[in-house]
């Protein structure tokens, strides 16, 4: 049968069909329940793999940045706060604020020198093996390629994003991370067929998990899977 | 004028029956006409040729929903129109359309000997057991052949949510069509 059969044969449908999807305008359920739990879910897994694979010490430097950025704000808004009260004691809160300086100061300049020389790409030329084994564990690879996206999972929605099952065992996977790259997703062992929007499930599937696999740079024999669950529906 | 009248003057020979067709729905079937043909001048034809094959089909027939009764002999006359003139090569929306119907009998022969109102009907009955909002859809693109973007704005969704459902129930049909015996794998 051709499928332009199939069309003069659905002009045959019954009538009161077509007057419905003429007059009557459904309601159109708007379900946003999985990709909010797979970013919660995305961000919790980063977290525990920063634990698990010791990155943290990683972060030391930023970290360190961060404290010195914060004691110096502190101490200026405090020093601030005092000088409408006690101007005739401000040499003095100058003064201890410039004690405490020095060693916050002197990291800061690092940082901001470190920040001036990746922003004019000078360090890159200097980058020691190390440097750039650190710096490439700042990003999560995924098996789908190998795209990098920021380790800090910024999951950026996209116009009309979604994570949804229904019944019929589909999911609408609208979903950007990132970019709209896609990491590789497995079904109980059984792999999906990715399409543009949509991943066909195993026939008669109401629920699941969805895996993800992602791999550290640095130590590619390794895999974390992430799991989402499917099939819940959010009120 | 109500369409129970506007049945009872076509069932009277009364030529005013044509008139009141046109005022009330040239625009329905207008619409239907240029989404299909694309063309003003074509469907202005088509849905004039409308008000001669429905004075003609009434009596004796007497329409259940006036609308959807001129509505498909609009849309039959568009598409038949759309076939002569683009035999050579086909384009755009109802292309479009024909792609996506495409998989719902590539994968299987339908038996030829069944009746197309055979196959209407188990149509319309599958799209009956689907919810409403699907079976809008599917009567919106398949029957009035909207295109997506038209579907979407029309209902405020995404294109990729009209694209993804028109999938799911052009595959539960596929499915509903073989246990009816309709469809020989």
């Amino acid at each position: 049968m051709k499928h332009d059969r199939m069309l003069d044969v659905i002009g045959q449908i019954d009538e009161d069909l077509v007057y419905e999807a003429e007059r009557i305008r459904p309601e159109v359920s708007r379900r946003r329940p999985l990709w909010i739990r797979w970013a919660a879910a995305a961000t919790a897994f980063v977290f525990v793999a920063f634990i698990g694979f010791g990155l943290k010490n990683i972060w030391s430097p930023w970290e360190n940045q961060k404290s010195a950025d914060g004691a110096i704000s502190t101490a200026t808004e405090e020093a601030k706060a005092e000088e409408p009260r006690e101007e005739a004691a401000a040499p003095e809160a100058e003064e201890a604020q410039t004690q405490e300086m020095p060693a916050e100061a002197a990291m800061d300049d690092e940082a901001a020198a470190e920040e001036e020389a990746v922003a004019d790409g000078t360090e890159e030329k200097g980058m020691t093996e190390e440097d750039l084994a650190m710096y490439d564990e700042l990003f999560l690879y995924t098996d789908a390629g190998g795209y990098v996206y920021s380790l800090d999972p910024e999951l950026v929605p996209g116009e009309d994003e979604r994570l949804l099952l229904d019944g019929s065992g589909q999911v609408h996977f609208d979903f950007v991370y990132q970019s709209s790259e896609i990491v590789d997703v497995r079904m109980d062992e059984t792999q999906l067929t990715w399409t543009e929007d949509t991943i066909d499930l195993p026939e008669g599937t109401t629920e699941g998990v969805l895996m993800i696999t992602v791999r550290w740079s640095s130590m590619p024999e390794e895999t974390q899977i992430l799991m989402i669950p499917l099939g819940e529906e959010t009120p | 004028m109500e369409d129970e009248k506007i049945i009872e003057l076509y069932w009277a020979r009364d030529e005013a029956a044509i008139q009141e067709t046109d005022l009330k729905y040239h625009p329905y079937c207008g619409a239907i006409a240029i989404r299909i043909l694309e063309d003003r001048e074509d469907a202005e034809e088509c849905v004039n040729d409308t008000w001669l094959h429905a004075w003609n089909a009434i009596p004796p027939e007497r329409p259940g929903i006036l609308s959807a009764f001129l509505g498909r002999i609009t849309r039959n006359l568009s598409i038949d129109r759309y076939r002569v003139k683009h035999a050579s090569r086909r384009r755009s929306n109802l292309e479009a359309v024909d792609l996506e119907l495409a998989d719902l009998e590539g994968r299987y022969h339908l038996d030829e000997q069944i009746e197309d109102r055979v196959i209407a009907r188990a149509i319309s009955d599958f799209l009956r057991s689907t919810d409403t909002f699907s079976r809008i859809l599917f009567v919106r693109r398949y029957w009035y052949l909207e295109s997506i973007r038209d579907i979407a704005e029309r209902y405020e969704v995404s294109e990729s949510k009209v694209k993804s459902n028109l999938f799911r129930t052009r595959k539960a049909l596929r499915q509903h069509l073989v246990q009816e015996g309709v469809s020989i794998a």
